[in-house]
């Protein structure tokens, strides 16, 4: 029994991963209507990044900062050089994100190689926490624990703050917004840096978890696209339920069906759009 | 204040706007009236930057403002209260009120502010906590004026406030105005309610596929039956 729980920790602190990169990739595509695939790139920027920081003798939160700013400013040159000039233009977006996954893939096996390598767990939380016959690595708890922050902070942002306001304002009607003397290119930048920002957050606390290989960014896209999909188009919450539950499934079916565990999420998709089409967040939209 | 010449637009191949010219004089209310279709819209959106024109002037203060954004036309001081409101219903009354506050970048007291609003229309700020579509019709368009407002504007874009709302709401609609124009604002206002338009606005025009046909008085329209009939389907 105490070794479910354990691997119910894992599953959650998988599923922590999962939401910081699909909170990123779900308000972006709320507000901008933008289907970023480039997503998974930023993730694995963020882990790479930070590896390269390590390797500088910077401490790993250092590292950390540093590299979530540094993909945040990557996604806004993305967003200012590229996607700017496509908004609007669906097929496009998808050819341009699609394409510079690729891009960055291979920019980032010619600057970092094809060697597995991993981020190692921060000194101070290179421990654990035994509860009678239960030991939980202190790491996992600590990813938990940065998930949840998380989720309250864009809670905060996004109910309580003008930002937030005028963001869910042009979900609702966007060239309103404009006409209230709102930048709204300048909202997308920001929002796109932000969610590349979140992704690199991922990726970073991902290091010691997921390690860094080449091909991980398309493996974290189709989860967190799945995650989106099932928490429903354009809601964070729903991604916050939605990867969480994708962690906890993936994990354990690791244990039970180890071959099985990626169809089991696939699975709960289906059955979830067979029971709420819009996901479990999402809104119903009429045509 | 605002003076549109030869503005000509197109939705596609279709040309919506055939050559419009108008002027609002600072301080006046214009009603545009026609019928559906005539391209009423189209003008206040043009102004508004929501629709770009391809050819023709738009000059606000005497500063071109045609090739302008939305966001940047609304800074320079024109207000949109659009038809059909347009509030956005994932914000609650407050938020529609205060996402629009425009922070007067000079550092000298703006115009408009919430308590301004409210002091306007104190019905908001009872229900300020209530979303935006949980409101009446009326109180709607008061929400829409309100939140123009809060973006400090020296010029009010007002297109058929009077849409859909009973007749005693539609007098308290021209009260509004009156109280707006007395404030100091210039307002051109699409109207398909001729009486509210007669009595709120100091010059009327009429349009008819996509240019201007007749311009006059309140007065001088009372009296122009042939005019009502021909235009406005009266
Ligand atoms: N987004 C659009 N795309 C294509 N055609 C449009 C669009 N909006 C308006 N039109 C057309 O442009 C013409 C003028 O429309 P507009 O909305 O300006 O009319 P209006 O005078 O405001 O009418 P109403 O009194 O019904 O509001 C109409 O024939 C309309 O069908
Ligand atoms: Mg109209």
């Amino acid at each position: 029994m105490s070794i479910y729980i354990v691997q119910l920790l894992t599953g959650v602190a998988y599923g922590m991963l999962y939401f910081m990169i699909a909170a990123g990739l779900t308000i972006i595509l709320g507000v901008m209507n933008v289907v970023n695939l480039a997503h998974g790139a930023f993730f694995l920027l963020g882990t790479y990044f930070a590896f390269t920081f390590m390797s500088l003798h910077l401490n790993f939160w250092l590292a950390l900062l540093l590299a979530v700013i540094v993909t945040a400013i990557l996604g806004i040159i993305i967003e200012k050089l590229l996607i700017n000039k496509l908004y609007g233009k669906e097929l496009e977006q998808v050819l341009l994100t699609f394409g510079l996954t690729f891009v960055i893939a291979d920019c980032a096996k010619w600057i970092w190689g094809t060697e597995m390598q991993t981020i190692a767990v921060p000194e101070l939380l290179n421990s654990s926490i035994t509860i009678g016959e239960m030991v939980f690595p202190a790491y996992r708890l600590f990813v938990v624990l940065v998930g949840c922050i998380l989720a309250v902070i864009l809670w905060y942002l996004e109910s309580r703050t003008r930002v937030g306001a005028i963001i869910r304002a042009g979900v609702d009607d966007r060239a309103m917004v404009a006409a209230l003397g709102i930048n709204v290119r300048l909202v997308f930048t920001g929002v796109f840096a932000f969610g590349a920002g979140l992704a690199g957050l991922s990726g970073v606390l991902g290091g010691p978890l997921i390690g860094m290989y080449t091909g991980m960014d398309s493996d974290i896209l189709v989860t967190s696209l799945i995650v989106v999909v099932i928490g429903g188009l354009g809601s964070w919450k729903g991604s916050f339920v939605g990867a969480i539950l994708i962690g906890l499934i993936e994990t354990l079916g690791k244990i039970w069906f180890p071959s099985l565990s990626m169809l089991i999420v696939f699975l709960l998709m289906v059955v979830v759009l067979m029971i709420r089409p819009q996901g479990l967040y999402g809104k119903v939209v009429s045509q | 204040m605002l003076e549109l010449e030869n503005v000509h637009a197109y939705y596609g191949n279709s040309h919506i706007l055939q050559g419009v010219s108008l002027a609002v004089p600072t301080g006046k209310c214009v009603a545009l009236l026609g019928r559906n279709g005539a391209g009423k819209s189209t003008t206040i959106h043009t102004i508004a930057g929501l629709h770009k024109s391809q050819r023709g002037s738009i000059r606000f203060k005497s500063k071109p403002v045609e090739s302008l954004t939305s966001y940047q036309i609304s800074r320079e001081g024109i207000g949109l209260v659009p038809q059909g409101r347009r509030i956005f219903p994932s914000l609650s009354i407050r938020e529609n009120l205060t996402m629009a506050a425009r922070k007067n970048l000079k550092g000298d007291t703006s115009e408009w502010d919430i308590e301004k609003v409210y002091e306007l229309f104190p019905v908001l700020k009872e229900r300020e906590k209530n979303m935006g579509t949980q409101l009446s019709g009326g109180q709607q368009q008061m929400l829409a004026i309100g939140r123009a407002l809060m973006t400090d504007p020296q010029f009010l874009l007002m297109d058929e406030p009077s849409e859909g709302l009973a007749p005693v709401i539609i007098d308290q609609i021209g009260d509004i105005v009156a109280k707006l124009k007395e404030s100091g604002l210039s307002i051109l206002m699409v109207e398909q309610n001729i009486s509210l338009a007669c009595q709120a606005a100091d010059e009327i025009l009429i349009m008819n596929k996509g240019t201007i046909v007749w311009k006059g008085t309140p007065d001088e329209l009372l009296e122009n039956d042939e005019i009502q009939h021909k235009y406005l389907g009266v």
